[in-house]
C-alpha cells in the first residue's frame, strides 16, 4: 500500500518542484507579488506534509526551514533577497536529489543540505546592510533600530539590606532600567531568612539583568546615580547587538529562579552568530558570485542543538526522579515535625530543586500532538480528494503532550482510523445532501488528559455503523455463531477481531487486510485501549486511552474522613469553604456560592463514608468540559506532588480512581479522576 | 491619588518654579521655608516625598533630614536634597543623614521630575 503511494507522492513531488521553479522565476520579477510567496509557501508546505507520510523525512525536515523562511515573508517579516532567491533555486535541484537518490549519493546530499541549512539560517538570523533583507516590526510598523546601535549589557545589582532605610525603592530603579530596553530580570531570594529573622525593610533580594538597549552605559549608571554607595553594582557590555531575537538564545535567557545567567555560554552564542553574520558580511561585499566559496565557509561551522540519548537512560533517570519525589515527601513531612528553620529552610530549597529536576526531566521525552497533526491534515486532504468527497479535518488539544515512545507507536493506527472514517465512515457528498447534512464531512481529532490518561478520539460525522450489517458479516465469516444474543457493545467490539473487514469491496485506501484488529493489537502495544462508539446517520468515534507515562503530578491533597485523596491540581478552578448546612440544606444537589449556582457532588454520600461531617468542608470546584462542578471534601490539606503508581488488580474495575500515591508518612492516598466522578455519578443519578 | 511631595526651601522663587512644576506634572504640593515649617506641615499629612534645600536659617536640610528619619511615621519616606556641583562633603553628609537622593541646582523641570520619577511612582 505504502509503495503505490510512494509512487504516488515521487510524482507529486517533482510536479511541485517545477511548479516551485516557475514561481521564483516570476518572484524574480516581482518580489513583492504576495500570491507568489503564497504559492511558494504551500509548495513548500505540501512537500514537507508528503515528504513525512512517505518515508521522506530528510524533504520534511529540509522543506520546514524553507517553509520557514517563506512564512517570516508572507508575514512581512522578511522581505525576497536574491541570496533567498538563489537559495531557493538551489533548494529546488536540492529536493530533486533527495527524491531521485538511490542510496549512492547520500553522503553528498547531505552535505549539500548542510551548506543549505547554515545559508537559511544566515538569512533568518540575518539583518545585515550588505544584503536586501530587512527585518520590517511589525507591531509598530517601522523599521527596527538597526541591531548596530544597540547594545546589550549584563546588570547585576545587589543592594545592602539596609538600602530602604534612605527610601529608596530597588524596584524603582528596575522599573526605570526596565524601560531601557528589551530585558530579562532574574532574581535571586535564597538570602531572605526565615520569619523570625526577617526585618520588614531591610533588601534580602539581588538581581541580575539582561538588557538590550539603544541607550549608552551613561544612562544605565545614571539610573542607579543615588545608590551607588548602597549596593553592588555591576555593568558589563554582552555585545553590541540586540541579543534578543537571536535563533537559540531564548533558553539561556530563561529565568530559573536562583539560578543566574549562564554568561559564558551566553557569550558563546552570541559571538558565534555575529562572528557567521560578518563572514557573511564580508564574503557578500566581496564577491556575489563567488558563491561556492562562502558556501565552504559555512560549511564548517558547526554546533551541536541536540543529542540522543538512549530510551533505557532516560527511563531510569525518570525513575530515579520518581524516587527523589517520594523522598522528598519523607523529608517534607520530617521537617514539618521538627520545627527547625534551618532544616525548614534547605528542605524547601531542596524541593524546589526536586520540582525543577521533575519538570526538565518530563519535558525531555514529551511531544505534542501537533507533531503528528500536520501528517493527518495531509493524509486527509489528499485521500479525501481521491475518494472524491469534501472533508474538513480539525485537531482539537493539539499542545496535548505524549511521551516520544507513545506518539511514534500510535501515529500508524491514528492513520488508519483516519483512512476507514474517510473511506467508509463519511458519505459522499450527495448522500449527505439527501440526509439533510452539511455537504462538507468533517473529521475532529481531539486529545486531552483525563486524569493519568491521554486520550485521543476521532470523531466523524459521517454514516455510523451498522450494527446489523457488522453481526450479519462476523456470522458469515464464522467469527460467532448465528443464534448468540449480543449486546450492542458487543457487536461494535467485534469490529476488533482479527480477519474482520465489513467492507463488502477492498479498496485503495483502508480495506487491504489491515482491519481494526490490527489497530487495537498496536495500540495494546503501548498499553493502551480502543472503544468505538457509533449511531447511525451521525458518525462514529473511535478513542484511544492511552496511559500516562508522565507518572508524576502537581495534586492537591485533600482528606474526607480518615483517608487522604489527591485531586490533580490541573482540573482544579477555584476551591470555596461551604457550611456544612449550606450543602445539607441544597437542593438537586445545586449550589449557589457568591450568585452563581454550581451542581455539585458530595463525596461523603457518594462514597459512602460513614461518620460525622465537619461544621466547615470545602467545595473544589473543578473543570469539566466547559462547566465548573463541586465536589466537596472535608479539609484541604495543601499542594501535593504525587507519583503516581497504579492500582492492584483488584481495583481494575472501576476507573474513577486513576492510581494511588504513597505519602511521606507512608500512608496511601488515592488520586481522583474527577473526570471519570463526574461522568459516573451522572450517568448514576440520571438512571 | 495625586502624591504629595513637601518642598522646603528658603528662596521664594524657588520654591515657586518647583510648586509649578509639580503641580503640572500632577503632584499636590506643599512648601515651607524652612525646617521648622516643614515640621509642623509634614504633621498629621502624608507627605509621598521631601525636597530640602540644605542651607536654610532656623533649621537646616541636614537637620531636617535627620528628623524625618526619626519620625515614626516618615522613617522611610523618600527624601531629595538640592545642592550645587561644588558642594560634594556637603553631599556626603546628607546621604549619611539619611537622604535618598539628590538635585542639583540650577535645574530644569526635567531634571527635577527625572530625579523625583527615580524615588516614587
Amino acid at each position: 500500500m505504502m509503495d503505490n503511494f510512494q509512487t504516488k507522492f515521487l510524482e507529486e513531488a517533482s510536479d511541485l518542484v517545477n511548479q516551485l521553479e516557475q514561481a521564483l522565476l516570476t518572484l524574480e520579477q516581482d518580489t513583492e507579488n504576495p500570491a507568489l510567496v503564497d504559492s511558494i509557501f504551500r509548495i513548500m508546505h505540501s512537500l514537507k506534509g508528503g515528504g513525512g507520510m512517505f518515508g521522506f523525512e530528510n524533504i520534511t525536515n529540509f522543506t520546514h526551514k524553507l517553509e520557514n523562511m517563506y512564512d517570516l515573508v508572507r508575514q512581512k517579516k522578511l522581505k525576497v533577497s536574491r541570496e533567498m532567491l538563489d537559495i531557493t533555486f538551489e533548494s529546488a535541484d536540492h529536493i530533486t536529489s533527495m527524491l531521485n537518490d538511490d542510496g549512492s549519493k547520500t553522503q553528498q546530499i547531505s552535505a549539500n543540505e548542510e551548506i543549505l541549512n547554515k545559508r537559511i539560517d544566515a538569512v533568518l538570523v540575518g539583518d545585515t546592510p550588505n544584503n536586501n533583507i530587512n527585518i520590517v516590526d511589525n507591531i509598530e510598523s517601522q523599521p527596527l533600530k538597526t541591531e548596530s546601535q544597540i547594545t546589550t549589557y549584563y546588570i547585576r545589582l545587589k543592594p545592602y539590606e539596609g538600602i530602604q532605610k534612605n527610601g529608596t525603592n530597588p524596584f524603582f530603579l528596575l522599573d526605570e532600567l526596565a524601560g531601557l530596553g528589551k530585558n530579562k530580570i532574574n532574581i535571586f531570594d535564597s538570602n531572605i531568612p526565615d520569619f523570625e529573622n526577617f526585618v520588614f525593610d531591610e533588601t534580602y533580594v539581588w538581581w541580575e539583568i539582561i538588557l538590550a538597549t539603544d541607550k549608552g552605559i551613561d544612562e544605565i549608571k545614571d539610573v542607579f546615580i543615588f545608590v551607588e554607595d548602597d549596593c553592588e553594582l555591576e555593568i558589563k557590555e554582552i555585545c553590541k547587538a540586540d541579543i534578543f531575537p537571536m535563533e537559540g538564545i531564548e533558553p539561556l535567557l530563561n529565568c530559573r529562579h536562583d539560578f543566574p545567567f549562564d554568561l559564558d555560554k551566553i557569550k558563546t552564542l552570541v559571538d558565534t552568530i555575529l562572528a557567521l553574520e560578518k563572514a557573511k558580511q564580508e564574503s557578500n561585499s566581496k564577491n556575489k558570485n563567488a558563491g561556492d566559496e562562502h558556501i565552504k565557509k559555512f560549511a564548517k561551522e558547526s554546533s551541536i542543538s541536540g543529542i540522543r540519548v538512549a530510551s533505557e537512560k532516560i527511563d531510569s533517570l525518570m525513575n530515579l526522579v520518581s524516587e527523589l519525589i517520594t523522598t522528598q515527601a519523607g523529608l517534607n513531612l520530617f521537617a514539618d515535625n521538627h520545627k527547625d528553620n534551618e532544616l525548614t529552610r534547605i528542605t524547601e530549597n531542596l524541593e524546589n530543586i526536586s520540582r525543577q529536576l521533575r519538570d526538565t526531566t518530563f519535558s525531555i521525552t514529551l511531544i505534542p500532538i501537533d507533531y503528528l497533526v500536520v501528517r493527518f491534515k495531509r493524509l486527509v486532504r489528499d485521500l479525501s480528494k481521491e475518494v472524491g468527497k469534501e472533508i474538513e479535518f480539525e485537531a482539537r488539544g493539539a499542545e496535548t503532550e505524549l511521551d516520544k515512545s507513545l506518539i511514534e507507536g500510535i501515529s500508524e493506527p491514528l492513520m488508519h482510523i483516519l483512512r476507514n472514517s474517510i473511506d467508509h465512515g463519511i458519505e459522499t457528498s450527495e448522500e449527505r445532501i439527501a440526509k439533510g447534512k452539511n455537504p462538507q464531512g468533517k473529521i475532529i481529532l481531539q486529545a486531552y488528559y483525563s486524569g493519568s490518561q491521554v486520550v485521543i478520539a476521532v470523531t466523524d460525522d459521517g454514516k455510523g455503523m451498522d450494527l446489523e450489517k457488522i453481526k450479519q458479516k462476523a456470522i458469515d465469516r464464522g467469527l460467532i455463531k448465528s443464534d448468540v444474543q449480543l449486546s450492542n457493545k458487543e457487536i461494535l467490539d467485534l469490529i476488533f477481531l482479527p480477519g474482520f473487514s465489513t467492507s463488502d469491496k477492498i479498496t485503495n485506501i483502508s480495506g487491504r487486510g489491515v482491519g481494526m484488529d490490527v489497530v487495537k493489537r498496536k495500540v495494546s502495544d503501548i498499553r493502551g485501549i480502543v472503544s468505538v462508539s457509533t449511531e447511525k446517520d451521525e458518525g462514529t468515534t473511535i478513542t484511544i486511552k492511552l496511559p500516562l507515562t508522565l507518572s508524576i503530578i502537581d495534586g492537591m491533597l485533600v482528606r474526607i474522613s480518615d483517608t487522604d485523596y489527591i485531586i490533580p491540581l490541573s482540573v482544579i478552578d477555584t476551591i470555596f469553604a461551604v457550611e456544612h448546612e449550606k450543602i445539607k440544606k441544597s437542593f438537586n444537589n445545586i449550589i449557589t456560592i457568591e450568585g452563581v449556582q454550581y451542581p455539585f457532588y458530595y463525596l461523603r454520600d457518594e462514597f459512602n463514608i460513614e461518620g460525622e461531617a465537619p461544621l466547615r468542608e470545602e467545595i473544589i470546584m473543578v473543570k469539566y468540559e466547559d462547566k465548573k462542578i463541586g465536589i466537596v471534601v472535608d479539609h484541604i490539606t495543601g499542594e501535593y506532588q504525587a507519583v503516581l503508581k497504579p492500582l492492584g488488580k483488584l481495583y481494575r474495575q472501576q476507573d474513577i480512581f486513576s492510581g494511588a500515591s504513597i505519602l511521606g508518612d507512608g500512608t496511601v492516598a488515592l488520586v481522583v479522576d474527577t473526570h471519570k466522578i463526574i461522568n459516573q455519578f451522572t450517568k448514576y443519578n440520571d438512571n | 491619588m495625586a502624591k504629595t511631595i513637601l518642598i522646603v526651601d528658603d528662596s521664594e522663587s524657588i520654591r515657586e518654579v518647583v510648586n509649578f512644576t509639580l503641580q503640572n506634572a500632577g503632584f499636590e504640593v506643599f512648601s515651607a521655608g524652612n525646617g521648622v515649617e516643614a515640621q509642623s506641615l509634614l504633621d498629621g499629612r502624608n507627605i509621598d516625598l521631601v525636597i530640602t534645600d540644605l542651607h536654610m536659617p532656623e533649621m537646616d536640610g541636614i537637620e531636617l533630614i535627620k528628623y524625618i528619619r526619626t519620625t515614626t511615621n516618615y522613617s522611610r519616606v523618600p527624601i531629595l536634597f538640592l545642592t550645587t556641583e561644588s558642594q560634594l562633603a556637603k553631599k556626603i553628609e546628607a546621604k549619611d543623614a539619611g537622604a535618598t537622593g539628590w538635585i542639583i541646582k540650577p535645574f530644569v523641570p526635567a531634571k527635577l521630575l527625572a530625579a523625583i520619577g527615580k524615588v516614587i511612582r
